[in-house]
């Protein structure tokens, strides 16, 4: 990011986590947020609503506004209420399942197909810290994503190991320039005081 | 949706069934349950979590087998009874009962330890029976059973607890302290609660007894017959050990386990080692429904071992939720089913829990659990359509959020074209009809949520959404940024602690949402699936994604059969004479219905 302009800037954006049920979406998230790791998270139902700023440079502040999906199959035809507008997606997996990467795959196709043209999307390979009990080779989901032109990460949001990560390759990928630039959409990109990601910022 | 008596159910099956099963259902059966034979454990033997409110020194006599690091278990998994007996000068009233609560409470722990001797007997002859089934060997009968008890011993504990300040869970085990709640802020309204629950306690008691109707040991099963007074003590709230029964009666339950006697004994057996992917993520979501309640998952005091052992709600859960998948296809397993379930489980047994669940699914939710979740799509259209008719302002806002771009000007909102692609704020509230206010209102809330739902249908759920905005109002008025506005839909709901809040603005005249009857519901909801599958095109399409027949929505444009609202009276100043003149209308029109 080039760092050219003195003066702070702000942008938000709109992030949206898919997956299989039980891969970890909200732990990731709750990790990213909140710092914070539960070994029994209640399963979410329907989606929950996050915020998050970061930090990107010295001037640039970005807000990423998280919908949390419910991972349920049949909750699928309400994906595209989430992912019609959003400039990022997170799709996960879990490693020890290789169900899960076959259904992160089919994600992928349809917001190949759905969405945004311009949306970034990342794969994310969860519960690294159960190594002992891996199903996916790394090397076999890299190279999907590759071919892809997706991010790829694998992340334990049990030990917090690659979380921040997602959020930071994902941010230096959004067309973050264009986006300040271009005032006249200001739905995507707000020039305002960031919020502090205080308690009621968050849900649970 | 009928009742379809399972095909699979041979006669050996029944009349093995009919001796080695007994109906545990009850609660008056339950103190005299035969103790399954005590067995010992062996590696697949699945470990059965003990809750019972027996004392330390008991156990010996009770459970020969019981190995040293269960023992100190037992001492360990207090349930919040034993608890509230040791902290009973704690205890901020004496809430239910009288002093003698220790001593009743004992008294059952010696019933079961001399039913354990003669149990055993009996449990090894029926087992024999049990072993010609092929559906269910007699070691998992004998598993099954045993974990049954203890389901069942597990809410007689619930029933005799209460909520203590020095605990930090309340009186269903449940965590006082929540994201939103701290436990100070939780004690302080307790006490005040507390004191509301005894005096309505009362009021019923009296009730039953004007109504010649039996407390029944403090666990009636008839209520009063429909009335306003009734409606009214409802609204109050039911007094906590008496829900399960009353939820049970007003819901119809007994009528429904008359009509299928045994049915749930013979879907659990055929279903015990079920596999296929409804039951794969039920096996997903059993540790994901209440963590923070201890019947769920209990404290965790020695971090390393024991974390994978199941309590015995945990193991009814399973049951419930697979053998309803396997009863109704249509709905199968949907995430949110778990909390409905486990919150039914801390009030009543696994028999009865799952007719709840059958009649909450086809009555009081139709459609929302099942795959293509039209159902949901339906409610949501209502709720916006209502929220427009009685929160114009609170509609304005949050109808004026847009993800799609291409989806804009007021034409749409003129002809209810937001019906068909629902505003984004339904991605918030799709989940408060989704679990019926679980997990969205704090606990003792969601309970009064429910004591009306069950007596007044489903436009309870409606009122309460509405009531839940009339609160987010005023705090979206001003906010610029439209994803904030979705924090505050989200949030604010969950610091509802008090249920006087929510009910003061839920049944207030001057609001108005009393209107929304359930003939209006009804009515509505008709119009919104109607308006919906006249302009879809026959279902989902592959992409995931809901087509509309672009053409019928034009069809719309000239033919606007709009729904309108039946007006009340909003701007009648109501004196005495008009209140009496209405009540006898709404007792007719209640009559009626």
């Amino acid at each position: 990011m080039s760092a050219t302009q003195q003066e702070p800037r702000f942008a938000q954006f709109k992030l949206v986590l898919l997956g299989e049920s039980a891969v970890g979406k909200s732990s990731i998230v709750h990790r990213f947020v909140k710092d914070s790791f539960d070994d029994f998270r209640e399963s979410t139902i329907g989606a929950a609503f996050l915020t998050q700023t970061i930090q990107l440079d010295e001037n640039t502040t970005i807000k990423f506004e998280i919908w949390d999906t419910a991972g349920q199959e049949r909750y699928k035809s309400l994906a595209p209420m989430y992912y019609r507008n959003a400039n990022a997606a997170v799709v996960v997996y879990d490693i020890t399942q290789e169900a899960s990467l076959e259904r992160a795959k089919s994600w992928i196709k349809e917001l190949q197909r759905q969405a945004n043209q311009d949306l970034v999307i990342a794969l994310a390979g969860n519960k690294l810290d159960l190594e002992s009990e891996r199903k996916v080779a790394k090397e076999a989901a890299q190279a999907y994503a590759t071919e892809e032109g997706l991010l790829f990460f694998e992340v334990s949001a049990k030990t917090g190991q690659g979380v921040k990560e997602i959020f930071q390759s994902i941010a230096e990928k959004l067309p973050l320039e264009s986006q300040i630039k271009s005032k006249s959409q200001p739905k995507s990109v707000n020039l305002q005081r960031p919020s502090t990601n205080n308690q009621s910022s968050c849900c649970s | 949706m009928t009742d379809i008596k399972p095909k699979f159910r041979d006669e050996a099956m029944s009349r093995s069934h009919g001796t080695s099963l007994p109906n545990l259902p009850q609660s008056q059966t339950m103190k005299t349950l035969p103790v399954a034979p005590m067995v010992k454990p062996s590696a697949s033997m699945v470990s059965l979590p003990k809750f019972d409110f027996v004392k330390d020194d008991q156990v010996d006599s009770l459970d020969p087998t019981l190995t040293n690091s269960s023992k100190k278990r037992h001492t360990l998994l207090q349930s919040p009874s034993t608890q509230s007996i040791q902290h009973s000068s704690l205890s901020l009233i004496d809430m239910y009962r009288d002093q003698s609560s220790g001593s009743q409470e004992s008294d059952t722990a010696t019933d079961i330890m001399a039913l354990n001797v003669s149990g055993a007997m009996i449990s090894e002859v029926s087992l024999i029976n049990g072993s010609q089934s092929t559906f269910a060997s007699a070691h998992d009968l004998l598993v099954l059973r045993n974990s049954r008890t203890n389901g069942s011993k597990v809410r007689l504990c619930i029933e005799e607890s209460r909520t203590v300040i020095s605990s930090n869970r309340d009186r269903y085990g449940f965590k006082k302290a929540t994201n939103f709640i701290t436990e100070e802020q939780y004690n302080n309204w307790w006490i005040g609660y507390a004191s509301h629950c005894a005096r309505r306690k009362r009021k019923w008691q009296d009730l039953m007894i004007k109504n010649g109707l039996s407390l029944n040991n403090d666990s009636p099963v008839r209520f009063p017959a429909r009335s306003e007074k009734l409606k009214r003590y409802i609204r109050k709230g039911i007094p906590a050990e008496w829900r399960g029964n009353a939820w049970w009666f007003f819901a119809k339950g007994p009528e429904k386990l008359k009509n299928n006697q045994g049915v749930y004994d013979t879907l659990v057996e055929s279903t015990l080692h079920l596999k296929n992917k409804d039951t794969e993520i039920i096996e997903r979501d059993l540790n994901r429904t209440f963590p923070d309640n201890v019947h769920f998952k209990p404290d965790r005091v020695d971090s390393s071992h024991e974390s994978n052992e199941e309590t015995a709600l945990i193991e009814a859960l399973r049951r419930v939720l697979v053998a309803f998948s396997a009863y109704n296809p249509k709905i199968g397993y949907c995430q949110s089913l778990n909390f409905i379930t486990g919150l039914l489980l801390i009030f009543m047994d696994e028999e009865k829990a799952f007719w709840m669940l059958v009649i909450i699914t086809t009555g009081y939710l139709p459609g929302v659990h099942e795959v293509s979740l039209e159902g949901v799509n339906v409610d949501q259209g209502v709720l916006m359509l209502a929220l427009k008719e009685y929160l114009p302002e609170a509609w304005n806002v949050v109808s004026n959020i847009r993800f799609d771009d291409q989806c804009s000007g007021r034409n749409d909102l003129k002809n209810h074209d937001f019906l068909l692609k629902l505003p984004p704020v339904t991605l918030c509230t799709s989940s408060w009809f989704m679990s019926a206010f679980i997990g969205i209102l704090p606990i003792e809330t969601t309970l009064r949520v429910w004591d009306c739902l069950f007596y007044e249908e489903s436009n309870i759920l409606f009122k309460v959404a509405l009531s839940v905005f009339k609160l987010i109002e005023p705090k979206i008025q001003h906010i610029n940024d439209e994803m904030e506005v979705f924090q505050v839909i989200q949030n604010t709901p969950k610091s509802i602690l008090d249920p006087k809040d929510l009910f003061d603005i839920m049944f207030k005249r001057r609001i108005g949402f009393n209107n929304l009857t359930q003939d209006e519901v009804v009515r509505c909801k008709k119009y919104v699936a109607d308006r919906r599958q006249r302009a879809h095109v026959d279902g989902t399409s592959d992409t995931g994604d809901v087509n509309f027949n672009r053409q019928l929505l034009a069809e719309s444009l000239w033919q606007p059969d709009l729904y309108g609202f039946k007006r009340g009276l909003p701007g009648v100043h109501w004196n005495n004479n008009l209140t009496r003149k209405m009540k006898s209308k709404i007792r007719r029109n209640n009559n009626h219905s």
